[in-house]
């Protein structure tokens, strides 16, 4: 039995011929962007490896060491401020 | 209710096995719901290349979230896909959207036919937007029942449901969609038609 509504249901959308193929079409281009998906790499999980403790032990601490002891050196090595009667001094000797 | 027991696993086994990455069970769950989804989806933009586009979106969504649709628990899947369906389908629209209706005067003069097709197409609008006023399962059923070519037995396979719960959902989801329909000022639907 059919109301007003089924009627005006199925005349506002009335039915669309879909070709045979289309459905299998949508299969075959889903699929292949499906496998396209999984080749892709996931930051996640490769994010997810690198802070894990092993890493951390084996790479990270290390790093973070020799990144320290890096600074430390090249403060070391870094030319001391001297004041303006130093420079004043060291000129005055070389004039001479 | 029981899960379905044709094609061996149900959704629900082959959406667990889809979160796996198994792309046999992906592709055994697209061809259990593609062609319907096609059709229904046709039907609702009116264009069977942008149901095609749209239907592939949704099941490349369904690949990329199937473990966190498990996670969501609750909706079946059959459900959530006729919702998904429609709401791309109604995104879909809202990108092609034409002229508005206040401007039709013009498209009268310039095109035979654009002033119905916009009409139309504004009564399309107004039962989407009533849709959305629905439950989930009103929704589905109801979407299912005028948007594809299925008799209700068979709707009520897809859904999961029997075929009594179908009719009952189709009745409260027909009486709601009504009053959904008075709200947006369509008191006699013989109006709209």
């Amino acid at each position: 039995m059919t109301d007003g509504l089924d009627t005006l249901m199925r005349g506002t959308f009335p039915p669309v011929a879909v070709d045979d193929g289309a459905a299998a079409r949508i299969v075959s281009a889903t699929m292949a962007r499906a496998q396209q998906l999984d080749q892709r790499p996931d930051w996640r999980h490769v994010l997810q490896g690198l802070i894990r403790p092993g890493f951390l032990l084996r790479y990270a601490m290390p790093m973070a060491a020799a990144a320290l002891c890096g600074l430390v050196f090249a403060e070391t090595l870094a030319p001391r401020a001297v004041s303006p009667l130093d420079s004043y001094s060291v000129f005055a000797a070389g004039y001479q | 209710m029981k899960g379905r027991q044709d094609g061996g696993a149900g959704d629900d086994g082959l959406l667990r096995a889809v979160a796996e990455g198994d792309h046999r069970a992906f592709r055994t769950l697209m061809e259990r719901h593609v062609p319907i989804l096609l059709g229904f989806a046709a039907r609702v933009l009116g264009s069977p290349h942008d149901a095609e586009e749209v239907v592939q979106e949704v099941f490349v969504k369904v690949w990329t979230g199937a473990g966190k649709w498990q996670a969501d628990g609750g909706a079946r899947f059959s459900t959530w896909v006729y919702r998904v369906t429609l709401n791309a389908c109604i995104d879909r629209r809202r990108l092609k959207r034409p002229e508005p209706l206040d401007q039709a005067d013009e498209l009268a003069d310039s095109a035979p036919g654009s002033l119905d097709q916009a009409m139309a197409r504004q009564r399309q609008d107004i039962v989407l937007a009533a849709l959305q006023d629905l439950t989930e399962a009103q929704r589905a059923a109801l979407s299912l029942h005028y948007f594809s070519q299925l008799s209700a037995p068979e709707a009520a396979r897809i859904l999961n449901l029997s075929v009594t719960a179908m009719e009952a959902s189709l009745i409260r989801g027909k009486r709601a969609l009504k009053a959904a329909l008075k709200r947006r000022g369509i008191e006699n639907l013989g109006d709209i038609q």
